[in-house]
């Protein structure tokens, strides 16, 4: 009798898998031919599961990255079958097209982040270069810059063991490109670690910056380097310390075996942390402290920054035995190490704490051996020396200090005048830095700063010297020399300490009526009470004054407002500033008002903010006393956490939350602490970084309110 | 070298050790469109959408196309992906339709033929062995993506009829066919 073989599909559906029908299991039991057959209809399976698709290219994500910041968008089929072909006819299709064109655009147009009017973007690919390697840029501008043609890439650039950013240098031309994007290279020099980036027209006018553009030189296995995350760390630490917090995170991720790592996790970490969490952190902090440890031990030559990290971090864990013993073990691995010189300098602050001549002595040790390569050694004797009352060594290291690091002349120039006894000299250095700084050096302008800022910025440096040279001058009784140059002083600044020397070296001249004229301009500040002008009249004749004075004030006054309108701007508040309050209800803020407004931009996370929130508290009290209205915004929404911050900085002004950052779009404003000062028609009058000036700005606007007011009636 | 910075003052806790992102982290991120995110993703799951592509079109460039359309338009796409099943499983299959998709281009260009198997490119010599990629290269490319899809991502007759829109028969004879026509371009008759 014949076998009856079953169907090829029959035998296709068990080799699919399909094994429900026992005769045909049955019969492949007895039936070689049909096992064969299975097993060959199930070859081609096997061998295409074991063959190896390529891998993709390694540019691939590049190209990604490169077109989704170019503005790219692919519709995918998520859903369904991928549609089948259908035969459109043209217009039909260009119909389709438009139809979806519109769709995509409307997907775009109300993509939460777009609808941050003003929002630029600026996109290094790769975030994470080798050094050496061209990085490509594409740069979207906000409002401020999109109607350039052509735009500037500077960079703030650092070599590993830096310690600060740096002013930026001019590495790459930015060109437009169709859809307003801009596009430029910058090759990361080999040096590198750590690189961030601003974008500004071709003349410096207009800036845009953010701490987060930047990038990290990668390591040889393609990582962010260690290194240059270390840098990054601490160039956030200084401006945005939940920035800061995220990279110390990435870091103990990337580096889990580097105590570089851990150590500024605990750094990061800490603060934040309650009393009762803290020792829970420490505790766990101490457990990394001696797994990591226990790895750097184990190398036969550990690298010196490692062990540098180590007794950083065993100190900060007040393992003061454990960090001792690690900062022997730095010793013994390279003695005239940079980080040894460091160690050097604290060990001995330690054991001769309160001999300063004994320091001192082992300081110049300390140097005769190697000590320059340590910037630690003549910043710490500096002040060291000065706290022994040694000029000479404060000059002497002072020099020492700035030969390393050029950027602390401004310190050592400020601690040697302070000292008679080497007066002349430190005045001869002060002189120097007034002409560098008045050199206007383009490479060292900050990245955020725009030229004119950065020239104001400089004046004013140059003005504190002048300053404290024209105050030298004076106690050394060089009275014509000391105003002279306090008269240059005066010229770029508004401070009141300048004007209080110049009134005493024209009186010691013998110029009452010269005197008087920079005794009001004291008397003109709205901080100034009327016990000055007591005294004033007091010292220079009350008969001979009193005629006089209010004449002088009122010019002073006149004066001051000339000096700050000279820097006031006269802008808009763009789109509506809709806010919520402490209770969570959401509140829209007419920027116009009865009188000034004072818009404060301010965050618990960052530091500069928080060293002026005293400041902004003071300022509370005057400027609602004087009819300023006071509007505190900070980048959060509201929670238990920001009430805890207020009331333990004892901070009673009201803050409103930018959940929306509406405000930010409103004033286009990136930075904590902002300053911005409205005028009672609700345009911005006075923007700034500090609250220094903001209760003179305020009286500006209400002499002008008041002017105004008594015009109409 | 300055002493470190002193502990800047965070005030909110942060976790002590970070975990790697989580997917759903991830996915949340992309979805807003942040680039780091998505990178994570790429190299998460990139070399399998890569290798999906590769295997339906045959092509190296049309995969190259394939995965970075994917990967362009995922922050778009994710927010239609509700979270069931595994996030892997869901981009091979958005890869998989976008790799149709792709070839389905190529055939109103005239370029191979998705749906007529008949026009499947014969090695030069059939008696020639030819190693699987050849043979799968070889395939018309309709059953090329049954049997990929089938035989290699693992995915049911009915999953391959909606992923295709092909009826599950329609799917199970096109498998039938493709497994015949490889046993004849690799030999094995």
């Amino acid at each position: 009798m014949p076998i009856l073989h079953p169907t090829a599909r029959a035998l296709g559906r068990h080799a699919d898998g399909d094994d429900r029908d026992p005769r045909l299991a049955a019969h492949l039991l007895r039936c070689d031919r049909c096992r064969r057959a299975v097993d060959a209809l199930r070859s081609p399976g096997d061998a295409a599961r074991a063959a190896a698709a390529p891998p993709p290219p390694a540019d691939a994500l590049d190209r990604i990255l490169a077109r989704r910041a170019a503005g790219d968008r692919v519709l995918l089929p998520v859903d369904g079958p991928a549609p089948a072909p259908r035969a459109l006819p043209r217009r039909a299709m260009l119909a389709a097209a438009a139809v979806a064109l519109l769709v995509i655009a409307g997907a775009l147009l109300f993509r939460p982040h777009e609808l941050e009017a003003g929002r630029s973007e600026l996109r290094l690919i790769p975030a994470n270069p080798h050094p050496g390697q061209t990085v490509r840029v594409e740069y979207r501008p906000g409002a401020r810059l999109e109607h350039e043609p052509v735009l500037i890439l500077r960079a703030a650039e650092q070599k590993p063991g830096a310690d600060q950013l740096r002013g930026g240098r001019v590495v790459a031309r930015l060109t437009r490109t169709a859809g307003g994007l801009f596009t430029g290279s910058y090759r990361l020099p080999g040096s590198i670690a750590y690189a961030r980036f601003a974008v500004e027209d071709g003349g410096g006018s207009r800036v845009d910056a953010s701490e987060a553009w930047d990038v990290v030189a990668a390591a040889a296995d393609g990582r962010p380097g260690l290194e240059g995350m270390k840098l990054r760390y601490h160039a956030r630490s200084f401006t945005n310390t939940l920035a800061a917090a995220r990279t110390a995170d990435s870091l103990a991720a990337l580096y889990p075996d580097a105590p570089g790592a851990w150590l500024r996790a605990w750094w990061a970490a800490s603060e934040a942390a309650t009393e009762a969490a803290r020792d829970t952190l420490k505790r766990v902090h101490r457990q990394q402290l001696r797994r990591v440890g226990a790895l750097v031990a184990a190398q036969p030559r550990p690298a010196v920054g490692d062990l540098a990290d180590m007794v950083f971090y065993a100190d900060a864990l007040d393992d003061t035995a454990l960090a001792l013993a690690w900062r022997r073990r730095l010793l013994e691995r390279d003695s005239l190490s940079a980080a040894a010189f460091q160690q050097r300098v604290f060990a001995t602050v330690e054991r001769y704490r309160g001999h300063p001549a004994r320091e001192l002595a082992e300081f110049e040790r300390m140097w005769s051996q190697g000590g320059r390569v340590s910037p630690q050694l003549p910043f710490t004797a500096t002040q060291v020396a000065a706290a022994a009352g040694d000029g000479e060594a404060v000059l002497r290291w002072g020099d020492r200090a700035t030969e390393q690091d050029p950027m602390l002349v401004a310190f050592a120039t400020r601690m040697a005048l302070r000292f008679p006894a080497v007066r002349g000299e430190a005045m001869e250095r002060a002189r120097r830095t007034v002409r560098r700084l008045l050199a206007f050096d383009a490479d060292g302008r900050p990245l955020e700063l725009t030229v004119a800022e950065y020239y104001t910025m400089l004046r004013q440096h140059a003005a504190y010297f002048l300053g404290e040279m024209g105050k030298a001058m004076a106690a050394q009784g060089r009275h014509a020399a000391a105003r002279d140059t306090l008269e240059l002083a005066m010229a770029d600044t508004w401070d009141l300490s300048i004007f209080r020397s110049v009134a005493q070296a024209r009186l010691a001249l013998g110029d009452t009526a010269g005197a008087l004229q920079a005794y009001a301009r004291v008397a003109a500040d709205p901080e100034t009470t009327q016990a000055f002008d007591d005294s004033v009249l007091a010292a220079i004749g009350a008969r001979r004054t009193a005629r006089e004075w209010p004449m002088e004030v009122t010019r002073a006054r006149g004066q001051m407002r000339a000096w700050l309108t000279a820097r006031a701007v006269d802008r808009p508040v763009r789109g509506r500033l809709l806010l919520v309050d402490a209770s969570g209800a959401r509140r829209e803020i007419d920027p116009a008002f009865a009188g000034p407004t004072l818009v404060a931009f301010w965050s618990r996370y960052c530091p500069p903010s928080i060293a002026q929130l005293g400041q902004l508290q003071a300022l509370h009290g005057q400027l609602t006393r004087r009819g300023v209205r006071l509007v505190t915004i900070t980048d959060e929404a509201p929670s238990p956490e920001v009430r805890a911050f207020l009331a333990r900085h004892g901070l009673t002004f009201p803050v409103l939350y930018d959940v929306d950052r509406a405000a930010r779009r409103a004033f286009d404003n990136n930075a904590t602490p902002r300053y911005l000062l409205l005028d009672r028609a609700g345009r911005i009058r006075f923007d700034s970084y500090a609250p220094d000036d903001i209760l003179r700005q305020a009286t500006v606007l209400l002499d002008a309110q008041n002017t105004e007011d008594r015009g109409r009636r | 070298m300055r002493p470190p910075p002193p502990p800047p003052p965070i005030l909110r806790m942060i976790p002590l050790v970070s975990d790697p992102p989580t997917q759903r982290d991830l996915l949340d991120r992309t979805a807003a469109g942040d680039a780091d995110a998505l990178a994570e993703l790429y190299r998460r799951h990139g070399a399998a959408v890569h290798a999906v592509a590769y295997r339906l079109t045959a092509s190296a460039a049309d995969a190259d196309d394939v995965l970075q359309d994917v990967f362009v338009g995922l922050p778009e796409a994710l927010r239609r992906y509700d979270g069931h099943g595994s996030f892997g499983g869901w981009i091979r299959r958005v890869a998989a339709r976008a790799a149709l998709m792709r070839m389905r281009r190529s055939t109103r260009r005239g370029e191979v033929a998705l749906e007529d198997d008949a026009s499947a490119a014969a090695p030069a010599d059939p008696a020639a062995r030819v190693d699987i990629e050849r043979a799968l290269a070889a395939l018309a490319p309709g059953l090329r993506a049954v049997f990929v899809l089938r035989e290699v991502e693992g995915y049911s007759h009915a999953e391959i009829a909606g992923i295709m829109g092909l009826r599950a028969g329609t799917s199970e004879v096109r498998l039938h066919r493709a497994r015949q026509r490889l046993r004849e371009l690799l030999g094995d008759r």
